[in-house]
């Protein structure tokens, strides 16, 4: 699973031998399934992109039956990719945007999609014909676990952290010490049904003033604009998100406003997530990654209003760095995290070296 | 392999997921290995 390259570091003496990942002999798959779409992506062990596929589902596909069917398809490309580089699949990553119970891959419930208990593990496993272990996850998870990567690799805070995603809901991944914070029943995170304003607008939970129906990506196109140009169903939020940015650019006083209150509310639910988890960094992601222009500074004021104790050492908020393909990425990642946490057993060693030596 | 090698090497394997590449140095400071314990796991893992 490991290699050793040799590296010249500088001009003069012997070359400095690296251990590292084996980059030629196995590979690690990331799906997400979202509302809308599949998303789907393949690494190889040191996170070099072998494969990277978009599938669009269209409104009336929007059910398990139908998302299944194109996680299938993604997940037969990335079999055949592997398989054209000779390559071993370690596993499958998968994720659904709600409440999922990873121990067993149920899908407890994703109000936007109107699933309840779906056995997604139990979908996907029997699709890859028990080729490869499965992990399924709530997407927040994901993404958490490819943002703490990123940050570890650039020196930053990584160990304390709460990932937002912003896309069709608001849910949050957590880190503490490093790790998942998974809570007492497996499902802590589902932030978007917080209700942060009992008087707000009704949600599609069908309760009233929750986190998302204040912050969340549809609530916000629905006020910024006109429905002419929110171009129908749930399928059109990221055409929906070029749009807004594209008004917010050319300061477009309502998209912008909208973008102002959305910030203030995403400020004030993170100070509530702040408090009970007190996290070093929380990190704005998924879509709200293109729109943190617009949106962090009036967060980040309404977050340092919301501090029982103001000042500096306040947990920072911060925008994801790779916020688009994140929880793919996650979604393999966690498969390697698997293999090192000892919850699968380590491949044995392709090439059978012995006397190997790192300097 | 023992117990013992196998969570060397996945201590080794969350260091080189975690953080990249590692040389022998960093094998002793960043993961905290001592060198004749290396040598036998490295090999186990390539």
């Amino acid at each position: 699973m490991a290699e050793l390259a040799a590296v010249q570091e500088g001009r003069r003496g012997r070359p400095t031998t690296l251990l590292d990942l084996d980059d030629e002999h196995y590979a690690v798959a990331g799906l997400e399934i979202g509302v809308d779409r599949v998303l789907s992506a393949v690494y190889t062990l040191r996170g070099r992109e072998l494969l990277r596929t978009e599938r669009v589902v269209e409104s009336e596909s929007v059910n398990p039956r139908g998302l299944l069917r194109h996680a299938q398809i993604a997940l037969r490309e990335a079999l055949d990719q592997s398989a054209s580089g000779a390559r071993r699949l370690l596993g499958v990553g998968v994720s659904a945007p709600g409440l999922v119970d990873a121990s067993t891959g149920t899908v407890k419930y994703v109000p936007s999609l109107g699933w309840r208990d779906v056995a997604l593990r139990a979908g996907v496993e029997e699709a890859l014909g028990g080729r490869a272990p499965v992990l399924v996850d709530a997407d927040a998870n994901f993404a958490a676990l490819a943002e703490r990567r990123a940050r570890l690799r650039a020196g930053q805070e990584a160990s304390s952290l709460v990932y937002l995603t912003g896309t069709y809901g608001i849910s949050a991944g957590v880190l503490a010490d490093g790790r998942l914070w998974r809570g007492g029943r497996g499902m802590a995170g589902e932030v978007g049904h917080l209700i942060v304003d009992p008087d707000g607008p009704v949600c599609v939970c069908g309760r009233r003033g929750c986190f998302e129906a204040r912050a969340g990506l549809p609530a916000i196109t629905a006020e910024a604009l006109e429905p002419s140009t929110r171009r129908g169903g749930r399928a059109d939020l990221p055409a929906a998100i070029d749009e807004l940015v594209i008004r917010a650019r050319s300061a477009d006083q309502r998209v912008v406003a909208t973008l102002t209150r959305a910030g203030t509310w995403i400020g004030r639910g993170a100070a509530a997530l702040a408090a009970v988890i007190d996290p070093r960094v929380i990190v704005l992601g998924g879509h709200y990654a293109r729109l943190v222009p617009w949106l962090l500074e009036p967060a980040r004021r309404a977050f340092a209003e919301a501090q029982l104790v103001p000042g500096d050492d306040v947990p920072a908020l911060e925008a994801s760095a790779g916020a688009d393909w994140a929880t793919a990425e996650g979604a393999a990642l966690a498969v390697l995290k698997s293999l090192t946490e000892g919850e699968q057993a380590l491949p044995k060693g392709p090439t059978g070296q012995t006397g190997a030596e790192v300097r | 392999m023992s117990r013992g090698a196998d969570a060397t090497q996945r201590t080794m394997l969350r260091h080189l997921v975690d953080y990249g590449p590692l040389s022998r140095p960093e094998l002793g400071d960043g993961v905290g290995l001592a060198r004749a314990t290396t040598s036998t796991v490295v090999n186990a893992l390539i």
